[in-house]
């Protein structure tokens, strides 16, 4: 191209000049193309236009979903699944420290180092997330997170204190702070998990925008159109010979059509398994674990509450109404169980069957709670659960914890599947589109010089 | 396609199939675009279209019930008698029988000989509201046994009834169950048989009498004001302008705010509530019966009860109304307990380490009967 541009102007008249630049370009080009050399040097630069448009298309989509893909595997991903974690742990903490108070004054070892636990990885997830920076409206919800968690654990501690020295003041403590878990704390990270599940969302358009499919396209069937009309018109002038330049860099045009489309395809097909198989269910499996913990929860409160807890009481029929079971434990057919019931039978899932973990688990606290009720029954109804109902519940939130580490590991899996069919394609373009760029300048120039 | 037509003899066959072969091209041509834009078109949505990835419903956050909207958990262990029903003193109840049965010996027919036939005695109490009624979960712990047990004031004149019915063991879990109630459940259970007795700080009066039977008063509960150590506070009359907390939905609460010293009345769930807000520094002091206070300064050696008698509410043993000749036998109870000093014992062990002591001291309420 450089080449064409080598010869100086032919003169043009000042009212061109007056007019303007556009009608002196077209009269250049007009004066220019009534040589055939003139055309021919014309013609080339088109044709280098052409595959750098097609070079522009391809590379920018390659990217532009490139980064989606990693945008997604490295940050909103993560950031949703540690959200989904703080979520879920601090959840634990809340349930757990509940059934170590029940228990008694002295709180089992176990229960009271699960609550450490469950707090101290709360803290970290919240450090990871608030390292990752987050959204700017993620700011909010993280800061409640920083200021609410210390009050908790506060609350909690008078709790502990109080119930140490068989107070039931400690059963107030306990419940506020239950209910500034379940009404500030918990709603926050839940905002944190839905604006990273807004974004999973955002990366993954970008990811698989049918707009770089259309760009590719329009730009790869423009210029393979103007390289073949080239060659037909080469073709008759030059007594039926055929251009190797031409056609090499057609050839070259049509990889990179070819390979970045396909690559697109395969690697929409691996965003799409993470979807259905990893995020989908990832976020159905969370939610159970979440809903199940809650249950749980509001079933040691009520008990602390020695049956003045209605409240609670409803908040568990509604979570297990969401989860898709009656207060009694019978299946409704409709919830998040169900959902994730056929999700991980159809992957082949053995961690155990989550539906009749919770089923187990429900009846258990039915009966429980029927039990506080009857004639002598309180002692009954808290020994079963604390026994078997502590027992099968952690059953199913075991179950429920496998089950989520398996849906993580297949959206990572299939993410980074989705990113390998993107790497080096950048590479790939580049060298077929300067290939193609210099082969069309090595197949014309041979025609330009015959007219010297 | 075309080979079939090819197949067919001619005598120019290159010629007729090239033709043919024209034809078939030309006429195909526009069919042959549609289809490929179909399929373009296909591809783009099978193989092309941008993925959404929205969170599905499932995993969308169960919302709240409104469970700090609820009505107050835990109304008043007081009530609010409505003038329109006046029974005279609700405090007087049916004479005890001249001959009180002995343990074992229950009159035939009488609903105290079912009781024994059935082999124990149900009585609802309350769990949450030492020294009344509470359940020690340390009880049982230590030695082996991780058994909550029922304790406290009420648990103990529920004891002495038993006794009564079944003898000296009649306090064992044998023979007496307990079935742990909250305050909105103590008529019910009596009205549906579900107990035979309620012992739980419940109050005589003429509403509540329309529905269940009481036993003459076996305590008098006084109204009081709870406050920390060290506060400049000696009464109600001290409050004016201060927060001062009751259960949402007692009369405590309307005693609060109908005093002279205009207090400012805050009304919360529960008593524990209000304990933990007064720790909290959140109110200046709690107003309620001093059956409740008591317990609270045993949780909180660091407050204390103060000022003069707000209100005074006697507490009586609920009966159902089918059963006089039960009411009249708790009655029994209830006169033989008080003479024989078991009464003072019961109010030492569960009111007598408060600092400072109650004023005046707890004395076992007059008994008044009627035929």
């Amino acid at each position: 191209m450089t080449s064409a541009t080598a010869f100086p102007p032919t003169p043009v008249s000042a009212t061109d000049r007056l007019i303007g630049p556009a009608r002196g370009a077209t009269a250049w080009l007009r004066a220019r193309a009534r040589t055939t050399p003139g055309l021919l040097r014309i013609v080339s630069v088109a044709l280098v236009a052409a595959i750098t448009l097609m070079w522009a298309a391809a590379f920018a989509a390659v990217v532009v979903r490139d980064h989606a893909v990693h945008a997604v595997s490295a940050d909103a991903g993560p950031a949703f699944a540690a959200a989904q974690r703080l979520h879920a742990d601090l959840s634990a903490a809340d349930a757990t420290i509940a059934s170590a108070v029940l228990a008694g004054p002295v709180e089992p070892p176990e229960q009271r180092r699960a609550y450490d636990e469950s707090i101290a990885l709360a803290e970290g997830e919240l450090r990871t997330l608030a390292r990752a920076g987050g959204t700017a409206e993620a700011g909010d919800p993280l800061d409640t997170l920083h200021r609410q968690i210390p009050a908790y654990t506060g609350l909690i501690g008078q709790a502990r204190a109080n119930n140490r020295q068989g107070y039931v003041v400690g059963g107030a403590y306990l419940q506020k702070a239950s209910q500034l878990m379940q009404q500030t704390i918990l709603p926050a990270a839940d905002s944190l998990a839905a604006s990273s599940a807004e974004e999973v969302d955002d990366r993954y358009r970008r990811a698989t925008s049918s707009v770089h499919v259309v760009l590719v396209s329009v730009a790869g069937v423009v210029s393979l159109a103007a390289l073949a009309a080239v060659q037909v018109w080469l073709f008759r002038r030059t007594h039926r010979r055929l251009n190797l330049g031409l056609l090499l860099a057609t050839a070259c045009v049509l990889v990179i059509f070819a390979v970045t489309l396909g690559a697109f395809s395969a690697e929409r097909a691996r965003m799409l398994e993470g979807r259905d198989h990893g995020f989908v269910p990832m976020s159905e499996i969370a939610q159970a674990r979440v809903l199940g913990l809650r249950a749980w929860g509001d079933e040691s409160l009520s008990l602390i509450a020695r049956g003045d807890g209605a409240a609670l009481d409803a908040d568990a029929d509604a979570v297990a109404a969401r989860l898709g079971y009656t207060p009694k434990g019978d299946p409704t057919g409709s919830g998040v169980l169900p959902a994730v019931t056929a999700y991980l039978s159809g992957e082949g899932f053995r961690g155990g069957d989550l539906a009749a973990l919770w089923r187990s688990y429900q009846t258990t606290s039915w009966t429980v709670r029927s039990g506080v009720k009857d004639a002598g029954g309180f002692n009954g109804a808290r020994e079963l659960a604390l026994v078997d109902g502590a027992a099968a519940f952690k059953r199913f939130d075991d179950a429920a914890e496998a089950a989520l580490r398996t849906s993580q590991q297949r959206f990572d899996d299939r993410l980074s599947a989705a990113g390998d069919r993107l790497r080096g394609l950048e590479a790939v373009v580049i060298v077929l589109s300067v290939l193609a760029a210099a082969a069309v300048l090595a197949g014309i120039q041979p025609r330009i010089n015959e007219y010297r | 396609m075309t080979r079939g037509h090819q197949l067919l003899p001619s005598r120019h066959p290159w010629r007729a199939g090239t033709r043919r072969r024209g034809a078939r091209r030309a006429g195909g041509g526009v069919g042959a675009r549609a289809s490929l834009g179909l399929v373009v078109v296909a591809l783009l949505a099978a193989g092309c279209g941008t993925v959404t990835s929205p969170l599905p419903d499932a995993g969308r956050p169960l919302p709240l019930t409104n469970a700090s909207d609820a009505t107050p958990s835990n109304p008043s262990t007081t009530s609010s008698p409505s003038p329109a029903l006046d029974c005279g003193d609700p405090r007087v109840s049916l004479r005890p029988p001249a001959v009180m049965p002995a343990p074992g010996a229950m009159p035939a027919e009488s609903f105290m000989a079912k009781i024994a036939e059935r082999g124990y005695l149900i009585a609802g109490v309350l769990s949450d509201a030492p020294p009344f009624g509470a359940i020690n979960t340390a009880a049982g712990q230590g030695d082996g046994e991780d058994e909550a047990r029922f304790e406290g004031f009420d648990i103990d004149i529920a004891k002495e009834i038993a006794k009564a019915i079944f003898g000296p063991d009649g306090a064992d879990e044998k023979h007496l169950k307990f079935r742990a109630l909250v305050n909105s459940e103590r008529i019910p259970v009596i009205q549906n048989n579900e107990a035979d007795i309620v012992v739980a700080t419940m109050t005589t009066n003429c509403p509540r009498r329309t529905q269940v039977d009481f036993s003459v008063p076996y305590y008098e509960a006084q109204a009081k004001v709870l406050v920390l150590k060290g506060s400049p506070y000696h009464g109600i009359e001290d409050l004016g302008g201060k927060k001062v907390c009751s259960a949402a939905g007692t009369t405590s609460l309307q005693h609060v705010a109908d005093a002279a010293s205009h207090p400012i009345p805050v009304g919360l769930p529960g008593d524990g509530d209000c304990l933990l807000a007064l720790q909290n520094g959140d109110v200046e002091a709690i107003s309620t019966d001093d059956t409740i206070l008591v317990g609270m300064v045993q949780q909180d050696p660091r407050t204390e009860i103060v000022g003069g008698v707000l209100d005074t509410e006697p507490d009586a043993v609920a009966v159902s109304l089918d059963h006089p000749e039960l009411t009249r036998f708790v009655n029994g109870v209830l006169a033989r307990v008080v003479a024989s000093g078991r009464w003072d014992q019961i109010a030492q062990t569960w009111l007598g380490d408060i600092d400072p002591p109650l004023k005046p001291p707890p004395s076992p309420p007059a008994a008044l009967y009627r035929d």
